[in-house]
């Protein structure tokens, strides 16, 4: 007996497996648009693998940097199993997604989506630009922060961190235009928590493991 | 225990070095099973590849046919994700090895060997399962080496090891995962071990 039972003890060792965690539910992250007489057309996006990781450009000099930077290591360990990466380029011709410290053009025209965040000190603005035919995102996406107020507020800082991780959010696929209806998930429309949230994360989970309806095209 | 502390109490086991002590190094690989799977809308999983593996060992006589060994053995390779069937890799993964283990005799040529250590995981980059570092769990492992005289003291060695580990990283545990992955590996090397 005495032998058998570090055998077995061993043996249960050797054959354990990981339990998941539960998870909470996910908020929308779908995009819904007029499909003419036929009704409503859902679309979704996220990135495939063969993208990863996805190529971010945002100015050396940038208070941004900082902030995208923060956003990108949140994002990324959210999402376990290599769903989503990304790295910052110095070369923005070569960008998937390009980020600017001002304000976002108006007029933006039909084939494109248009997400927003409106933090307490900052803005943020993330453009999708797609095909008419609506199956093709055609890159690069274009991100835009810029403050509402002064640039030298104090909270300008941590009003960044929020709208980065709001923005990349988007980025990553989370492209309902509704937002969380949350204010403790980062995704909220008026987005005040700084960091990413259970709803966030079980969010960002399913978003990544979809069939899209619309694929990036157009990496240079 | 950190990795430098184990080397040097499993050096002064084996110290001081005597006529009979060996060195052996090889090369080769390591092929293991998953390290964290799951279900999201389908099977995901999480694995090592198969990264290309150095093993540096010292051998000490013990009694008569066995000897104690300590070794290093370091793999270099990528993180391979498979979602859904869809796959993809993230480079930069290092895993560090030391175990302490004994060896005896099967025929003149082959030996066994058995022992016990720890491994350290040291990604390139805080992401994903190491959002909060590498964890270092034991190790248990054996497996057969077979040798071939090339000169007075040099052989030709193959290496075949087994070993098992139990995994979970600090970001698993925020994120609620509960229990341990096992995982299982086996490596082949070939190198060379010489007498002192
Ligand atoms: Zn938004």
């Amino acid at each position: 007996m005495r032998r058998i039972i570090p055998v077995a003890v061993l043996l249960g060792a050797a054959c354990s497996d990981l339990i998941s965690p539960t998870r909470v539910p996910p908020y929308e992250y779908r995009q819904f648009v007029s499909s003419g007489a036929s009704g409503i057309d859902t679309l979704t996006f996220r990135w495939p693998r063969s993208f990863l990781p996805v190529r971010i450009w945002v100015a050396d000099n940038e208070p941004l940097r900082q902030p995208i930077l923060t956003a990108i290591s949140r994002w990324q360990g959210a999402l376990l199993f290599g769903e989503f990466r990304a790295e910052l380029v110095s070369d923005s011709s070569r960008a998937d997604v390009i980020v600017r410290n001002v304000p976002a053009p108006g007029g933006i025209g039909l084939s494109r989506i248009r997400l927003d965040a409106l933090a307490p000190e900052c803005i943020g603005a993330t453009d999708i630009r797609t095909d008419g035919t609506l199956t093709q995102v055609i890159l690069p996406m274009r991100v835009y922060i810029w403050p509402r107020f002064s640039p030298q507020n104090p909270n300008i800082t941590t009003c960044y961190e929020i709208t980065a991780t709001h923005e990349l959010g988007h980025v990553l696929g989370i492209i309902s235009p509704n937002h969380s209806p949350d204010p403790g998930d980062v995704m909220f429309s008026n987005p005040v928590f700084n960091g990413l949230s259970d709803r966030d994360i079980s969010t960002a989970e399913v978003v990544s493991h979809i069939t899209p309806t619309l694929t990036p095209t157009g990496r240079r | 225990m950190q990795f430098p502390a184990l080397l040097v109490i499993a050096l002064v086991i084996v110290t001081p070095l005597g006529a009979q002590t060996t060195a052996r190094l090889t090369l080769g690989g390591t092929m293991g099973t998953a390290l964290a799977s799951d279900e999201l809308g389908g099977p995901v999983s999480l694995g090592a590849g198969v990264p290309v593996t150095a093993a540096l060992s010292l051998a000490h006589p013990i009694g008569t046919g066995y000897r104690a060994l300590v070794e290093v053995r370091a793999g270099r390779g990528s993180l391979h994700a498979d979602n859904n069937g869809e796959s993809s890799s993230i480079p930069g993964l290092t895993t560090v090895g030391v175990m302490v283990l004994v060896d005896g005799p099967v025929t003149s040529r082959v030996r066994w060997e058995l022992g016990a250590g720890l491994l350290n995981y040291r990604p390139a980059e805080r992401s994903g399962v190491f959002g909060q570092g590498g964890p270092t769990p034991w190790i248990l492992g054996g497996g057969l080496s077979w040798t071939r005289p090339l000169s007075g003291t040099l052989d030709l060695v193959a290496n075949g090891r087994y070993d098992f580990h139990q995994f979970r990283s600090r970001q698993l545990d925020s994120r609620g995962y509960t229990q341990y992955q096992a995982v299982h590996r086996v490596g082949l090397g070939i190198g060379i071990e010489r007498s002192f």
